[in-house]
């Protein structure tokens, strides 16, 4: 398995301007140090803790999903990260050529019913529900054997300290 | 994953001494805490403080390693930083666990019932 370091681009500071793009493999380790360099470039970017932070874990379960479902058993199967600054958001596109999202679809990502007994509680399925809950939009579509998820990250609700 | 603990009042302190619960680590956590938590205290505080990031992998690894518990047994969380007190409440996991400022808040709470 190719071991080379996700890369980066150069981090800007102005709305606009490409705020970091990445290339990783899909694995979890890869997808660690992925977001340990975007949350660092959208510090750079200007971005506070919170929103660096919230989008990295936004993106995080973007890529999670990416490699446990599109790329599940292809470690070495490519995702593409790129994120631009925009007013109030922060517009990331997330591409793979793995097997396409179910029914061409993004799950709903409902929250697992907290009332039952402890002991039947849900370990798994709130990834989706963290995504919607921080982006403004959502949009996913299938073109020439590729996923391209496009999220746009609320930044304007994001603020340090602030919960 | 490396965890240590500590003994207070009856209660097993658990510190997690790294600082990411993710989708990379989520399965060492689970394991880790079975082992920290095999003792017979029926109380334990899982102190977050030094964890940065914790994902849905991480969120499910805590609600896994408080099922091992079982009845009778209950897993307090102490000392969030803000992004990771964010993801528990965005999931509505504040109403599963009691959350607490630090471990004095949490050995009042205690005390007071």
């Amino acid at each position: 398995m190719p071991a080379d370091e996700p890369s980066s681009g150069r981090a800007g500071a102005a709305v606009g301007d490409a705020a970091t793009t990445l290339h990783l493999h899909a694995t979890p380790v890869d997808i660690r140090s992925a977001l340990l360099r975007f949350e660092a470039d959208l510090r750079v970017a200007g971005l506070n803790a919170a929103q660096a932070g919230l989008s990295a874990l936004v993106v995080g379960e973007a890529l999670n999903n990416v490699a446990e479902h599109a790329l599940r058993g292809c470690p070495a199967g490519r995702i593409e990260v790129r994120a631009i600054l925009e007013p109030g958001h922060l517009s990331v596109l997330v591409e793979d050529q793995g097997a396409p999202m179910p029914g061409l679809a993004l799950p709903r990502g409902d929250l697992p019913d907290l009332s039952r007994d402890l002991s039947d509680l849900p370990e798994g399925g709130f990834g989706w529900h963290l995504i919607r809950a921080l982006t403004h939009s959502l949009d996913y579509s299938r073109t020439h054997g590729r996923n391209r998820l496009r999220m746009r990250i609320m930044l304007d609700r994001l603020h340090d300290g602030v919960v | 994953m490396l965890l240590s603990t500590e003994s207070l009042a009856g209660a097993l302190i658990v510190r997690v001494d790294a600082t990411r619960i993710d989708a990379a680590s989520a399965i060492q956590f689970k394991d880790a805490m079975r082992e920290a938590s095999s003792g017979p205290e029926t109380r334990i505080l899982l102190d977050l403080s030094r964890v940065e990031f914790v994902d849905s992998s991480g969120l499910g690894a805590v609600v896994a390693a408080m099922k091992h518990l079982g009845p009778g047994r209950r897993l307090d969380l102490v000392a969030l930083q803000p992004n990771v007190d964010k993801v528990f409440r965005l999931t509505r996991m504040d109403t599963i666990f009691a959350i607490h400022a630090d471990i004095a808040a949490a050995s009042i709470a205690h005390a007071g019932g």
